[in-house]
């Protein structure tokens, strides 16, 4: 019986917000030991919540991703109970290290020396501040697998550039082509594609370079510059300005050449997306339709018409779509080979039988928060499965383990480390 | 030195974007990719867009980007003598990637179990919408799709508008990258430790468990039943948030309450600073937005997108990024330094500019070896040279219309 791949594998996680830590995510599903190196003395914005300690009428008034704790609770150790961190974390440990004090250092070094694969996604100026530098690295252990994530690389005239994933796909040409064709580009809201397009990126290339240190026995330095993976997703956009000299503009929900679009279903805010491909499935559309006498409009008597008097067809299509649930007109759409999908919201998603079916919500006990149904793995194999093992770690829950019986430090060191204030299990208070 | 790759082999069954977009991982980083397309050819060659819009097979943008470095055969595997070449060649691969309908390869007597009996550490990744198996597995779904019902399209837009997907085919391409990264998985699997895997993704699925806020989003309504929508965002600000115009088009803003010196610094108005210093808690207060509106505007209507971004971001550490067009990426002086896009010459469709290394690794990393594959282009270094057949059995082949 074969055994996870990352099994007997030590990942050293270093990672804050969301990219990195979707990565070090599966990392720990695929069989590694993947410990959380965290400074209880520096809250990490928008990796555990947006502040350290929000009080209860702050959280009410946030909304949205402010407010995302059980029962809008955030309780003496918010950090502890975030869903944008928890939904992350299972299988993960977690420790506290101060690497700007030297015992921190020293902990630091030791645990690079007995580990595998080190991710961080800091800012360039901060991993290096912090000795996260191949140099310094691979001195201590030259098979380490070492991934710098930072959005723009680390060379180049903005490699110090500070924002979030959105602020780098306004940059790579994301935000301007991803607008409404009829609205004004402020109505564009933000995404964070940067973010998941890094996770898988770096799994891959860090599965590849074990794949190397296999044969030769080296670790190395993997310089992920996230933009620049993300703009790989874009190819065609880049070639059309190669060929043609032109620069995509923005194009809403239409396809190139299909009608395609979204339309408003039975209901408050309820949506379905569609796309005619095809003669056949704009005739099974108006048979549905019950035969509408738009149906018989020369305007749209061709797929190539159709597209071309899209905008007049649009309010026509919504009048039928209008009137159906969406959830039913999916499965009809479907039965007659239009590809068609409702919008979903989050409850949707939990009530929709394929996802029960495929198991995709898994069930997880957290001590504070309680059990809940977490989105789980992204494959299915045949002959092994992902570990789903422990809850999400709050801060520092893990010091006992890693300080004594991966780091080797004795008992009275490790007493003497926590009553000196250098490891714990709480975020410093500004 | 050999690329971290160069001693693993896939077939690419996978058409359209998706599939190919993993395939095309594998190549950049040194794999034996065989593109392996029915006779008629991968329907992405009829995409484009094509040089001064012309449609040619061998020039569509789309295809020339995901299929670089791949080597390209035919072969009708809807007729038995078909199949009987692909379970040949299946022999000497470590990877096969489908996108087939659930069942069809089975059907056909090529699945996994198959494969599997003459290789054991075979690795075969299926791509589908909705996965193998479930109520939907049958259905279809495209870009569009897999981003309205797995992922956050509910929450993407105005509240006064329709939800509105990504650019281009930017959640295709995601679920290519998914793939790629579960079936890389796998296939250490099926090499260390000789177990071959059925590799089961869905499309949808990669949306799902998406952290561009979709996962989040899914447990926080577990913790706090509150479902995301277009009109809660991602939490309200007082301090200057979203997209601004600017002297020559726009950018996009983020000011938290901790970045509000950074603010003041770059917009260097003593009233403002003034405002702040009598309001300490000013960030918190939702009269702030105008005053710091009327700073703001001229300050942004005074600056292009580059400069905003020069003085905010990169001299003070304020988010103000520009929204950049295609063409202004090409062009940047960032990717300029990094020599990120590179020049790839095709015999059809010339010498274009192509995204480069999606990432840089110090040893084995990637390289351009060859422009996508003309159709069928290498059937006789594959079925001849390598599987051994003489050109008359390929001329047979030919003629049935197996290859």
């Amino acid at each position: 019986m074969a055994h996870l791949p990352l099994e007997g594998l030590r990942v050293i996680d270093f990672t804050v917000v969301w990219a990195g830590p979707l990565v070090t995510k599966m990392m720990a599903e695929l069989g590694a030991e993947v410990i959380r190196v965290e400074s209880k003395e520096h809250f990490p914005s928008s990796t555990k919540g947006l502040m350290a300690y929000p009080t209860k009428e702050m959280v009410a008034t946030m909304g949205g991703l402010g407010s995302a704790y059980p029962n809008k609770d955030p309780g003496p150790d918010p950090y502890n109970r975030h869903a944008m961190f928890n939904v992350h974390a299972i299988n993960k440990l977690s420790c506290t290290m101060e690497l700007d004090r030297p015992e921190g250092m020293e902990a630091f070094e030791r645990l690079v020396k007995v580990s595998d694969i080190l991710v961080e996604n800091n800012a360039v100026r901060v991993g290096n501040k912090l000795g996260l530098d191949w140099e310094h690295i691979s001195a201590l252990n030259p098979r380490m697998i070492l991934v710098r994530m930072p959005p723009l690389g680390l060379t180049g005239p903005y490699a110090n550039a500070l924002g979030f994933g959105a602020h780098f796909e306004a940059l790579s040409g994301v935000t301007y082509i991803r607008g409404y064709r009829d609205a004004d580009p402020s109505k564009t809201t933000e995404t964070f594609h940067m973010d998941d397009a890094s996770a898988h990126g770096v799994l891959f290339a860090v599965l590849a370079a074990l794949h190397h240190r296999e044969k030769t026995g080296r670790g190395q330095m993997i310089e992920f510059p996230q933009a620049e993976n993300m703009l790989q997703q874009m190819g065609e956009a880049f070639l059309d300005y190669s060929m043609n000299g032109r620069s995509a503009e923005p194009h809403g929900n239409t396809h190139p050449f299909f009608v395609q679009g979204c339309y408003p279903c039975k209901g408050d805010d309820q949506w379905i997306v569609f796309t005619l491909e095809n003669e056949a499935q704009w005739q099974a559309l108006l048979e549905l339709a019950e035969h509408p006498a738009w149906g018989e409009d020369p305007r749209f008597a061709t797929p190539l018409s159709r597209r071309e008097n899209q905008d007049a067809l649009d309010p026509l299509l919504a009048s039928f779509t209008q009137q159906h649930d969406k959830v039913a007109l999916f499965h009809l759409l479907q039965r007659v080979g239009i590809p068609a999908a409702p919008i979903y919201d989050e409850a949707d998603a939990y009530r929709d039988p394929q996802f029960s079916e495929r198991g995709f919500f898994k069930s997880m006990t957290h001590l504070e928060t309680g059990t809940h149904l977490y989105p789980s793995h992204l494959s299915q194999w045949s002959g092994l499965q992902m570990r789903w093992e422990t809850p999400p770690p709050m801060l520092g829950q893990h010091n006992a383990y890693v300080y004594k019986e991966v780091l080797g430090y004795s008992e009275e060191e490790y007493q003497q480390m926590l009553e000196q204030g250098l490891i714990g299990t709480e975020y410093a208070r500004a | 030195m050999a690329q971290v790759l160069s001693d693993v082999r896939v077939l690419d069954l996978t058409d359209s974007i998706a599939g190919p977009f993993a395939g095309k991982l594998f190549a950049d980083f040194g794999a034996d990719v065989i593109k392996v397309e029915p006779p008629q050819g991968d329907p992405a060659r009829r995409y484009g867009p094509f040089p001064g819009d012309r449609p040619h097979p061998e020039a569509s943008a789309l295809f020339l980007h995901l299929n670089r470095n791949k080597r390209g055969i035919t072969l009708n595997l809807a007729e038995p003598a078909g199949r009987e070449l692909f379970l040949q060649l299946a022999k000497s691969v470590d990877i096969v990637l489908e996108s087939f309908a659930p069942g069809q390869m089975d059907a056909w007597g090529i699945g996994f179990e198959k494969l599997r009996m003459a290789k054991p550490s075979i690795v075969v990744g299926s791509l589908t919408p909705y996965g193998q198996y479930g109520p939907y597995a049958t259905y279809r779904a495209n870009d569009i799709c897999y981003y309205a019902i797995g992922g956050p399209m509910n929450a993407t837009g105005a509240a006064d508008l329709t939800p509105i997907k990504k650019t281009l085919n930017m959640v295709e391409a995601q679920a290519g990258n998914t793939f790629a990264s579960q079936v890389m998985a796998a296939f250490m699997v099926g090499r260390y430790q000789g177990e071959g895997q059925h590799v089961d993704v869905a499309a949808v699925e990669s949306q799902l468990g998406s952290v561009d806020r979709r996962i989040i989003f899914l447990l926080t309504y577990q913790f706090n039943g509150e479902t995301s929508s277009r009109s809660a965002g991602l939490g309200v600000s007082t301090l200057p948030m979203g997209i601004y115009p600017c002297a020559d088009g726009y950018v996009q803003i983020m000011t938290t309450p901790a970045w509000a010196g950074r603010m003041l610094a770059t917009l260097q108005d003593e009233s403002l600073n003034a405002y702040f210093k009598e309001h300490p808690m000013a960030a918190m207060d939702p009269s702030t937005a105008e005053v710091v509106q009327e700073v703001l505007y001229p300050w942004l209507l005074s600056h292009t997108k580059q400069e905003c971004f020069e003085e905010a971001d990169l001299k003070n550490g304020w988010p103000v990024f520009p929204l950049s067009t295609i063409e202004d990426v090409m062009n940047d002086p960032h990717f300029e330094a990094r020599q990120y896009f590179l020049e790839i010459e095709h015999p059809v469709a010339g010498k274009l500019r192509y995204p480069g290394a999606p990432w840089r690794m110090a040893e084995g990393g990637f390289e351009v070896r060859r422009a996508a594959p003309l159709l069928g282009e290498h059937n006789e270094e594959i079925y001849c040279e390598e599987l051994g057949l003489s050109s008359e059995e390929l001329a047979r082949l030919r003629a049935l219309g197996i290859v």
